[in-house]
This record gives structure tokens, sequence and C-alpha cells, in this order.
């Protein structure tokens, strides 16, 4: 099957005051029909810049693509002039944002905006535009929905103005959809609605989904595919399975180390990654993580190439982290070997040995 | 009203040994006014709705809950950020609530605060040097030099470099801001620290850190913690008792081991099964509970059982009769509900109980 989207070597830079900012730096995934694959990472990690550079959304300048091309149906998106772009925005692509308040238009009826892309990819005019509208709110699970769609986005809660998004971004059936930190803002019983509401549209329309988040717990549920992206790199990538069972770059077993977990008792203190991510302005030469990871030898002041380890399993690391003399070496620099995860969760006996 | 202070009772009203804080049916509503000349109260937004619980000397106390249940406010009227309604919050033989002037003062220094969000609660125009400082001189704990000595030392004990005692906060990262303002909260060693979402705005890798960070300075100077939260992985990992907190009242409350492996209130049921594990293995065994609908008005607060508008087991006497917080197993486990013994039955395939049972199979 040929991937839906290509991203290849993708390089966004900002260009500040201070120097330019290489926020990503080299990034090539994609992404097949149907699939639906997580981009984790932290603050500054360029998780967020890489959605919104497929979607051509940053401004120029200070934000430039100086390399790379984004292939989306067999179309690069980099090259494309902006007339063609807006058709593409909102209609095979589609973007879910973490603030749904902010992303909503504050002073328009919730049913014009969810007319627009309606009217605008869909060609629907009239009653069949708005029965459509009523249609994709009661979709979302918007109870109530011929009185709610002629309501103001304040007189929403935050769970429901996700859905209004949702329901915005779906309007045109996308092939395509963005969802950058979708439940962040979100209370977690509401988020639990809301990813159960992506997933369920996600069967049904075969959409193909990239999922951004900060959050571990949130890309175990729901993603085929995970990519772990740390100071604008791809750290590793992998099928979700055998990402959380089989973790081969320094950063990602640090990042589950030092997850606080719901089943896990009785850990007394809580593995950390020493140090904070980079300085985007001055990153370190070589791997990024270096100076913060226990593995690091010498070879690391050279960015590593992306080792495969296993079936679709890539990690950009000069160590294997698996091997006993590494394990054994990392050990002595403050490396405490990654607690047994998945199926092993041992509620009763680790709490009876606290 | 100063008479009222004076006469307060305080051999009577003081709390029993190992309790450092006894909070009695607190009360906080905010007045909805209308009206530009003659303001008249219209309603009101019953944000803490008469809530009692007590902390040990020395544990930490969870309170969590959802966005608007409540629980930051009862941080906030702890450390009389507002006057209350009404109820009492003993700290010692005092209380919290009445104290005024020179008392509310000395309780002031006993009883700290540490805020969520450390790009707010640090002042950027004052050094980190002056910021840690700052209680020290007012509560004039040394000379000059006692209190610079003091400030360089605090900051080796959060983890930062005493050379950094002249930066000013935007010089700093996230975690180390929040370090700087644990700083300042123990500067003149209270007894009591609340910590409203401490942990929430740092970054995943950095959190563990300052989690750490807490728990040491706890064992160190002996700490007693109110820790707010919506995190229930987070509340797990760092509270010894959890009360859980829906729409301005106490839904639960129990020691840690037993709110998990035993919820008996139907929305911590929910809460629990909603929380993510990064574990793919273990979320594709869970089945959630998803609540229907959101979080009712604090305007407009349902009757009988407030959670009765979203729970999964709820009869009709559960909207009529609001259940009491009480005593479920005779060893301390409190729940409001009156089918607490069902709640067990909505566990099944919800990988909330599965989180301390199957597993062990």
């Amino acid at each position: 099957m040929a991937p839906i989207l290509e991203v290849k070597g993708l390089k966004t830079h900002f260009r500040t005051r201070d120097g330019t900012i290489k926020a990503v730096n080299g990034v090539t995934f994609d992404l097949d029909e149907g699939e639906t694959v997580g981009i984790v990472g932290e603050s500054g990690s360029g998780k967020s810049v890489t959605s919104l550079s497929i979607l051509r959304l940053l401004p120029t300048p200070p934000a430039e693509i100086t390399e790379g091309e984004i292939v989306f149906e067999g179309e690069d998106l980099v090259s494309m002039d902006e007339r063609e772009l807006r058709k593409i925005r909102g209609g095979k692509i589609a973007m879910i944002f973490q603030d749904p308040i902010s992303s909503l238009n504050p002073v328009m009826r919730i049913g014009d905006q969810l007319l627009e892309p309606i009217h605008l990819h869909l060609g629907l005019k009239g009653d069949v535009a708005y029965r459509r509208a009523i249609e994709l709110l009661r979709a979302v699970g918007i109870p109530d929905a011929e009185r709610r769609i002629r309501g103001y986005p304040h007189e929403f809660s935050g769970g429901m103005r996700q859905r209004v998004m949702i329901a915005i971004a779906i309007a045109a059936n996308p092939k395509l959809l963005i969802a950058d930190e979708p439940t962040t803002a979100l209370d977690v019983t509401v988020q639990a609605q809301i990813l159960e509401l992506i997933g369920k549209l996600r069967r049904d329309m075969k959409t193909s989904v990239v999922l951004i988040t900060h959050d571990l717990g949130v890309v175990a549920g729901i993603t085929d595919r995970i990519l772990v992206m740390y100071a604008g790199h791809i750290a590793e990538r992998a099928p979700t399975g055998e990402l959380f069972e089989n973790p081969r770059h320094p950063y990602t077993l640090g990042l589950l180390a030092s997850v606080p977990r719901l089943d896990d008792v009785g850990v007394n203190e809580l593995q950390t990654i020493p140090g904070a991510p980079p300085d985007m302005l001055n990153p370190p030469s070589g791997c990024p993580f270096q100076p913060r990871c226990p593995f690091v030898i010498d070879k690391c002041s050279t960015y590593p190439p992306e080792v495969t380890v296993g079936p679709g399993h890539k990690a950009a690391c000069w160590v294997d982290v698996t091997a006993p003399s590494e394990i054994e070496r990392a050990k002595q620099r403050g490396f405490l070997p990654l607690r047994p995860v998945g199926g092993s969760f041992i509620g009763e006996t680790r709490d009876s040995v606290k | 009203m100063e008479a009222s202070a004076a006469t307060n009772p305080t051999t009577q009203t003081s709390p029993p040994s190992g309790d450092i804080i006894q909070v009695e049916d607190l009360v906080m509503h905010f007045p909805i006014t209308q009206g530009i000349v003659f303001q008249r109260q219209v309603g009101a937004i019953r944000a803490v709705d008469g809530v009692s619980f007590a902390i040990k000397r020395g544990e930490t106390l969870g309170l969590v809950g959802e966005s608007g249940s409540g629980k930051s406010t009862i941080g906030r009227c702890l450390v009389r950020l507002y006057q209350t309604t009404s109820g009492h919050m003993y700290f010692g033989g005092d209380d919290l609530a009445q104290a005024k002037g020179a008392e509310l003062r000395t309780l002031r220094r006993r009883v700290q605060m540490i805020f969520q969000d450390p790009y707010a609660s640090l002042d950027p125009r004052m050094s980190v040097g002056a910021l840690i400082a700052e209680p020290m001189v007012i509560f004039k704990t040394g000379s000059r030099s006692e209190i610079r000595n003091r400030t360089e030392e605090l900051l080796t004990t959060v983890g930062l470099n005493p050379q950094f005692v002249d930066r000013y906060p935007h010089e700093f990262s996230g975690g180390q801001r929040q370090r700087i303002a644990i700083a300042r909260a123990i500067s003149i060693q209270p007894e009591f620290v609340i910590a409203d979402e401490p942990v929430s705005a740092l970054d995943v890798s950095i959190r563990a850190q300052v989690i750490n960070l807490m728990q040491r300075l706890q064992q160190q100077m002996g700490l007693t913690y109110l820790f707010i939260t919506h995190d229930m992985s987070v509340v797990r990992h760092v509270a010894t008792r959890i009360a859980v907190m829906y729409l301005g009242k106490l839904m639960e409350l129990s020691d840690r081991a037993d709110l998990f492996t035993n919820p008996l209130h139907p929305y911590t049921m929910a809460l629990l099964s909603a929380v993510p594990i990064p574990d793919p293995r273990v979320e594709r065994r869970r089945q959630r509970i998803i609540l229907q609908g959101d979080l009712p008005s604090p305007i407009n607060i349902p009757k009988g059982c407030r959670f009765h508008t979203r729970c999964p087991i709820a009869q009709s006497i559960c909207r009529e009769v609001e259940p009491p917080l009480e005593d479920k197993t005779g060893r301390g486990h409190l729940a409001a509900c009156h089918f607490s013994e069902r709640v067990a039955s909505l566990a099944k395939g919800s990988g909330t109980q599965g989180v301390s049972t199957a597993g062990t199979v």
C-alpha cells in the first residue's frame, strides 16, 4: 500500500534575532492509509512544528522550511502555492488543536463555523449543508444538536468545544487528521470521551491520524506506531507495542522510567533523566541527548544514523542499550534498568514488598 | 471581630495529637451579583460546599479532582487567600478561618504554598536570591549576611548552583523555576506546605525530578503536604492518603492502597478507569467507564447526590437524598455513596482494579 503521506528530510528553522532555531532538523517518516501514528516528545522537541509544517501553517518569517519534501497523495506540499494549499487545508487534511477556546471564533455561531468547510470543500449549500452540519454534531456526540448548532463557543464546555472542533475537522471527510495535543487541556474523564471518539472516527471513516502528544499513556492506547522526538530529531520509531516492550534509545528508556504510572506502587523514588532539554539556540553538537545520557560515548559528538533494530523499529543511537556491558557502564553513571512493564504489573505484590 | 478571635477557646478546639490540620465543614461560596450601584446577590458559585478532613503530621494528603471541583479553592482557603464563607480550619490550636492580624502572620509563617505555574508565581523583576530571601526578610529570620548564606544553602538543597543567586527567573527553565519556588516556600521552615499542581506545568522528564525533590525535602524537614492535583498517577506516587473531590464536596477519602485497590465511589472508579496507562498491552485489556456529559455548574448543583447526573449506578434515592461521607469499612475508608458496595462490580474489565489484582495471578 502506498503511503498517504511521506515526510522526507524535513527541516523547519526559525530565524530570530538571537540566531537560528533548528526546531525540526531532518525528520523523515511516512504514514499509510488508515494508520495512526503518534509523535511523542517534550516541549521544544519539534513535534508541533512538524505537524504545523505539514499544513504550512507557520508564518514565514520567522519560520522557514529550509529543506525536505512533504508528499501528500503524490504532491509536494512544500512547493505548492497558497491557493492549492487552501483546498487541502480543512479538506483532505484537517487539524485539531490543543486549545479549543482559542481555535474557535468566539463571535461566530458554532453552526456557521461548521458550515464553512461544508461550503468550501464539499460545495453543499442551504438546507443540505445545514442538515450535514447537524449530522456532524450528532456524530461527535453533542446532544440536542438542532438547538446547539445556533450556540456560540462560550456556551460550550471544554470537552464539548473539542467535539465541535472535531466535527469541523471531519466535515469534509479528510484523508488525514492531525491532532496536536487534542486532550491536553481536558480533564481525564473528558479526555477518555474524546479519545474514544477519535478512535471511533478512525475506524468508521478510515482516516489516517497523526497524534501529537507528550503523554505516553495517550499514545499507548490508540496508535499503531510511535515516533519519539527529541530536539528536532526522531530519536526512535517503532510499532507501539514494540516501543514500550523493547525501547532502544536511551531517551525513550528514560522517558518510560520517569513517568509515574497508575498501576505502579511502592516505587519510592522515580527514576529521572538528569538535566533539562537543550536550549535550541545552542544545542549540543552531535547527538542532542548526550549531555543527559548515561550511555554516552566519544562517538556521540557526531549525530548517529538511525539503526534498524527490528521490524519497523529504528533508533538513532550509537550504543546498543541492550548489551549487558553497556548497561553495566551506564549503571556506573546512575542509570537504573527499566522496571518491568507490560503484563508484569504487580500491584499487590509490589504493595506488600513496600 | 477581634473579640471573637480572642475568646476562641483554644483548649477545646485543639485537634487530637497527630493531626496537624483539621478542616471542618469548610464552605467557600463566591457570590454572583447583579446591578451596578445596588449590587444584589442573585446566586453563588458553590466552589467548596462543606468539606471536612484532617491531615496527620508528616503525611501527604493528595487532593484530587477535575477542573472546577474546588480543590484549588481549598488550598487557597487554607492560606487565607480567600475569606471563607463558613467552617473551621484548625492548625495546631488556632483556627485559620478566624485568625487576624499578628496571629494570622504567625500562622502564615508555618504554612506555605507552591503554585502550579512557576512562570507566573515568580516576580520576573526580582533576582532568584531576592525571591528566595523574601519570606526570610519579611519574617526577619536573621541578618542580611545570614539570609544570604541561607539563600545559597537553599539553592544547593533544591539542586541548583548557589552561584545562580543573582540571576533572574527568565534565565531558568520551568523545572528550575519550580525548584526556586520550592526553595522560597521552605526558606522559613514551614510545617505545612500546600502544593497546588506543582508538577502539572512541567515536562515529563522534569516532573520526576521535582517529585523526588519534594519527597526528599519532606523526609529531611518533616514537612506535611497537601498535594493538590488532577493527575491520579502522580497522586498515587506521592500521597499517603487521598481525598477525591467532585463539585465542591469530598466523594471519597482513604489511604492510598485502599483507594486504588478498592474504590468505594463510582466517581473514583470512573476517574481511575479514565487514566491512560503508558503500556499498550494493559490499554488493550482495559474497558473504560466513560462518564456521560460534563461537570454540572457549581451555581446549580444537582439535588441529592451531586454525582447522580453522570453516575453509572444511580438509583432514584440518589436524586433525592445526599449520601453522607461515612466510614464504609470500619478502617477509615470514607465514601459518600448510597451504593458503595456495588462499586466493585463496575470494575470488571475496567482495568482499574485490574491494576492491582489481575496482574498478580
